[in-house]
């Protein structure tokens, strides 16, 4: 089973973002976690879905980078397509993104409709 | 025998004229009958021959201040032949016999007329002319059986014969039958004893043959002349008689032979005698060296008499002594007696028989050696029983060469007959003795010369050569001679020098020159010859110096003195000297290039010289500096001069002055140094120098450097006001700087530096350390140096520098946090800022997009203003922040 999840500890922006994503993917179903370890538990468990993951990176206790961290450490379990979306226009944090290969791609929060184009899931 | 002074053609006709003279003047002399010449005008006598001397015993000049009345009892008539005349001796006024037969001749352009005399003995028989009566006195004793045969019947049958000596009567077979009474004199045989004996029973075995084989002959002719032979005496000693037989067998008065005989015994041992002395002298004169020239002497003389020991003494080099030279012996064991006893060897002048033959340079006969206290060795004498002495002074013209000593086990009475012959040899070995100690002495010069001696003939071939020839070619010496001086010379001899030898051989001129041979070894022998032509025996006296070694001396010589003007060039230093009295000095070539002058343009006066000099220099030459001049100081100093084309140049001079045996100084001679360039670098390195100080003053760093063969260490002054340290001091691990060092930092530093120093790549150290300063504050350092290393790239110097960065780590770490600062302000623009703005851009599309989504204007309004309150909160956090961040940027940069 394909889902959808929004790892983001602001819940205006989850909002923003899932009726974003429900345009594009109005059949998918879409999960919010606001607390990154929750989201952790959750994948552990549902291994035999595939997800498609819009990350933010400036999450309260386990920021995005740790999530990343103990996803990668799993990666041949899970199936997963990581998206960081972040408000951080950083050089640093956009280049550090690029060295997970199970990051996708890096957007630029607010998600606009367009940014969906190239993604496909 | 008639006296014949004819001598055939096929003798004489060969001689010029003047050989003929010299022939007759010889045979005149050796003639064994008295002969003389007298003038027939006025009986002058002209000329006499040794026999008329012995005879009459006036010397020549008294003869020749004679006539022949002074020596005549009667007066001689002319032209009577043959007469018997008695006449007198001068000097013992005896009255003689002589039976004269006179020749006319003509003798030094005058008539003349030769008589030749014959003397009858101590029979004196008077002639009176006017009565022809014979008168025989003394003792003439006949026989009585004899009676028949007088000898009045002989002499009248031999009238014509010369008549000396014995006359007999004997019959075919030889036997006497009669004597003349003088028999008893002449051969101290009484008359009896002769008659009935046979004479050939007194004869020599030896001669015997020919004897009876004139006895033969006489049987068949009137005369028959038997020569020479030996007839013992009473004494049993053998005199030499020669006999003229004449036979009167048919006569009935003789019947027999009559039998002249001559006692020439001293004629024919004189004769034996010089022929032995010629013998000795020519086998003496041929042998060997001296010593077996002497010693052959010697042989013969023990030989030819009844000497034992004959010894040859000869004066000494320095004629202060009379050294024995050789002596021999017939009998080993007499020697050995003799020489066992005591040896002496030498003699002063007047001491010993030796001695004094020489003192007195006549001869000298010694008998009872045993008891004479004159000689010497007479216990040498006692042991082996001699008792005479014969010494013979060895003459050379009229210098004593030495002495032949004879030594008999006779008595001097019975050496008597031996002494004449003993003096004779005296008289002749001594130019023998001359001639072989010349040729000794010419000899050993020749062969111990220490140069090569060698005699060629006028084609070059090597007759002779010395030791020292051979060594120097190193040929075997039979391999030298008889070859070609030309073989040994080097094969790439200049053909010019070849020409000059062949040409002196050739004009028998020879001049020195210098040639190449080649030895055996093949080694080139430089040689300078000189040589003297001996035109006597056609050879070429060539003495040569061994020069090799002065050639390659030479070449040596000019090659370094090439080398030496080659380094003068290179290092441009020239030489130059003059006299203390002389204004002109002599300068070498280097000199005058440094001076920039022309040599043919140039003279160097002390004028001259000072106008070479810068002007501001001048006061060198133009004081008297001469005072400046002490014997065995080298003083120096360093000048400009200017060169003929204005070029300005440094020199150094040198100067050192030569004094004579006073120690007065007399010439000075030095060297000058072009040393431009050098004084340009000087130069450079001191304003090099002067800026570098400069620009230490200027910076803020302190110079170090660690001499590693003085082992010390220096630092510049730079950092004292603050740190504590000894700007000199002993190169160690722990010195006034390290110690000051942070203890944390201090083995990383030390470390790492004495790795550095060890690595033979590596010429560059760098470190950062702390160190305390006086007051115990952390001072922050940079330390960097560079290393020189020797060939063997073990550090010989370091020079360092060390920068305090305090205030530089100061402002690192202010920059530092800063930017910490800096990079938060740029994360909190980064995401803090931009979350609630995207916040409100996201719901701003929302609402434009979606028309809100779910939630209504309301709402969407409310979570704009919520977003917009966080972003207002943010920013003012960031001024705040920055407006913090640039106080403190104030105060660093102040």
């Amino acid at each position: 089973m394909k889902q959808i999840l929004l790892i983001d500890d602001d819940p205006i922006t989850n909002y923003i973002n899932q009726c974003t994503i429900k345009k594009k993917f109005p059949n998918t179903e879409i999960l919010i976690f606001e607390k990154s370890n929750e989201a952790l538990n959750y994948l552990e468990r549902y291994t035999e879905n595939t997800y498609l993951i819009f990350l933010d990176l400036n999450i309260p206790i386990m920021d995005g980078w740790e999530l990343l961290d103990k996803i990668l450490e799993k990666r041949n379990k899970l199936k997963v397509k990581i998206n960081i979306l972040s408000s951080s226009v950083d050089s640093a944090d956009i280049n550090r993104a690029k060295e997970y290969k199970i990051v996708s791609s890096y957007l630029i929060k607010p998600m606009k409709f367009k940014d969906l184009d190239k993604i496909v899931f | 025998m008639e006296l014949s002074l004819t001598f055939s053609e096929s003798m004489l006709g060969a001689l010029s004229r003047d050989e003929q003279m010299e022939e007759y003047k010889l045979l005149f002399q050796v003639i064994p009958y008295p002969i003389l010449i007298y003038e027939k005008q006025n009986q002058k006598i002209l000329a006499i021959n040794k026999e008329a001397k012995k005879l009459y015993g006036y010397s020549v000049d008294e003869f020749l201040e004679l006539s022949l009345e002074d020596i005549s009892s009667c007066k001689l008539e002319n032209k009577i032949p043959q007469l018997e005349k008695i006449l007198k001796l001068r000097k013992d006024e005896k009255e003689i016999a002589v039976r004269v037969k006179d020749q006319p001749i003509i003798f030094q352009s005058k008539n003349a007329i030769m008589l030749t005399i014959s003397d009858l003995g101590d029979c004196v028989v008077k002639v009176d002319y006017k009565n022809e009566k014979e008168n025989c006195t003394s003792n003439c004793s006949l026989n009585g059986e004899n009676e028949k045969i007088t000898e009045k019947k002989v002499r009248s049958k031999i009238f014509d014969a010369d008549i000396s000596g014995l006359i007999a009567v004997i019959d075919k077979k030889g036997f006497y039958k009669y004597v003349s009474g003088n028999a008893e004199e002449v051969l101290g045989i009484e008359v009896n004893e002769f008659i009935g004996n046979n004479a050939l029973n007194f004869i020599h075995l030896e001669d015997l043959p020919k004897v009876k084989e004139s006895l033969n002959l006489i049987n068949n002719t009137k005369h028959v002349f038997i020569p020479p032979y030996r007839f013992r005496d009473v004494n049993k000693k053998w005199r030499w008689l020669e006999t003229q037989l004449v036979n009167d067998l048919s006569d009935p008065t003789i019947q027999g032979i009559i039998a002249i005989s001559n006692d020439i015994t001293h004629k024919v041992e004189e004769r034996l005698n010089k022929e032995i002395i010629k013998s000795l002298v020519n086998s003496a004169s041929q042998t060997g060296t001296l010593l077996e020239s002497l010693n052959e002497v010697l042989r013969r003389v023990l030989r030819f008499s009844t000497i034992n020991i004959a010894e040859i003494w000869l004066v000494s080099e320095d004629k202060s002594d009379m050294d024995l030279f050789c002596s021999l012996s017939n009998e080993v064991k007499l020697k050995g007696d003799f020489y066992m006893t005591k040896a002496v060897n030498r003699f002063k002048p007047g001491v010993g028989l030796p001695g004094n033959i020489w003192m007195e340079q006549s001869p000298i006969i010694w008998d009872d050696l045993q008891q004479n206290q004159k000689f010497i060795r007479r216990s040498n004498a006692l042991k082996a029983n001699i008792k005479t002495g014969i010494g013979i002074p060895i003459f050379y013209n009229e210098e004593v060469l030495g002495c032949l000593l004879c030594l008999s086990k006779y008595r001097k009475e019975e050496l008597k007959g031996q002494t004449e012959f003993l003096v004779d040899i005296g008289k002749h070995i001594g130019p023998v003795i001359k001639q072989k100690v010349v040729e000794e002495n010419y000899n050993n010069f020749f062969n111990l010369s220490p140069y090569p001696h060698c005699i060629v003939d006028y084609k070059g071939v090597i007759k002779k050569c010395n030791q020292s020839f051979t060594e120097l070619l190193q040929y075997p010496i039979l391999e030298i001679l008889g070859s070609n001086i030309f073989n040994f010379l080097h094969p790439d001899e200049d053909k010019n020098i070849i020409t000059r030898i062949k040409f002196a051989l050739k004009n028998k001129v020879f001049q020195s020159l210098r040639t190449r041979f080649i030895s055996k070894s093949k080694e080139i022998k430089w040689l300078e010859w000189n040589g003297k032509v001996i035109p006597e025996t056609k050879n070429i006296i060539l003495v040569a110096k061994d020069i090799t070694i002065q050639i390659k001396s030479e070449e040596k010589l000019n090659l370094a003195y090439t080398k030496l003007k080659a380094a003068q060039k290179i290092a441009k230093i020239g030489y130059w000297s003059r006299d203390l009295d002389s204004d002109l000095s002599v300068w070498s070539e280097e000199t005058y290039k440094i001076y920039g002058k022309e040599k043919n343009n140039f003279i160097p006066t002390k004028e001259n010289i000072i106008k070479a000099f810068h002007p501001d220099d001048r006061h060198y030459l133009e004081n008297p500096y001469d005072k400046y001049v002490i014997p065995g100081q080298n003083p120096e100093f360093e000048h400009r001069i200017i060169t003929d084309s204005k070029q300005m140049r440094w020199v150094k001079q040198k100067i050192k002055v030569i004094a004579d045996e006073d120690n007065t100084p007399n010439r000075i001679e030095g060297i000058i140094q072009d040393i431009t360039e050098k004084k340009n670098q000087e130069l450079k390195l001191k304003l090099s120098n002067e800026r570098f100080v400069l620009a230490q003053k200027a910076s803020n760093e302190l110079i170090w450097e660690m001499d590693f063969r003085n082992k010390t260490i220096s630092r510049g002054e730079g950092y004292l006001n603050y740190i504590d340290y000894n700007t000199k001091e002993k190169l160690s691990i722990n010195n006034s700087w390290t110690n000051k060092i942070y203890s944390e930092d201090f083995e990383r530093v030390c470390t790492s530096f004495e790795e550095i120093l060890k690595c033979e790549e590596r010429n560059f150290w760098n470190g950062e350390y702390r160190i305390l300063n006086r007051d115990n504050s952390i001072v922050y350092l940079v330390d960097r140096c560079y290393i020189l290393r020797d060939k063997d790239r073990n550090p010989i110097k370091v020079v360092g520098s060390v920068l305090d960065i305090s205030n530089s780590k100061r402002q690192t770490q202010s920059i530092r946090k800063q930017n910490e600062q800096l990079q938060e302000i740029a994360w909190l623009q980064s995401h803090t800022i931009r979350s609630p703005l995207s916040r409100i851009l996201g719901l701003v599309y929302l609402y434009k997009d979606a028309n809100g989504g779910e939630k209504t204007l309301e709402e969407i309004l409310d979570y704009i203003g919520e977003s917009a309150e966080e972003l207002d909160t943010v920013v003012k956090k960031i001024v705040e922040m920055t407006n913090k961040f640039k106080h403190e940027a104030d105060l660093i940069d102040r």
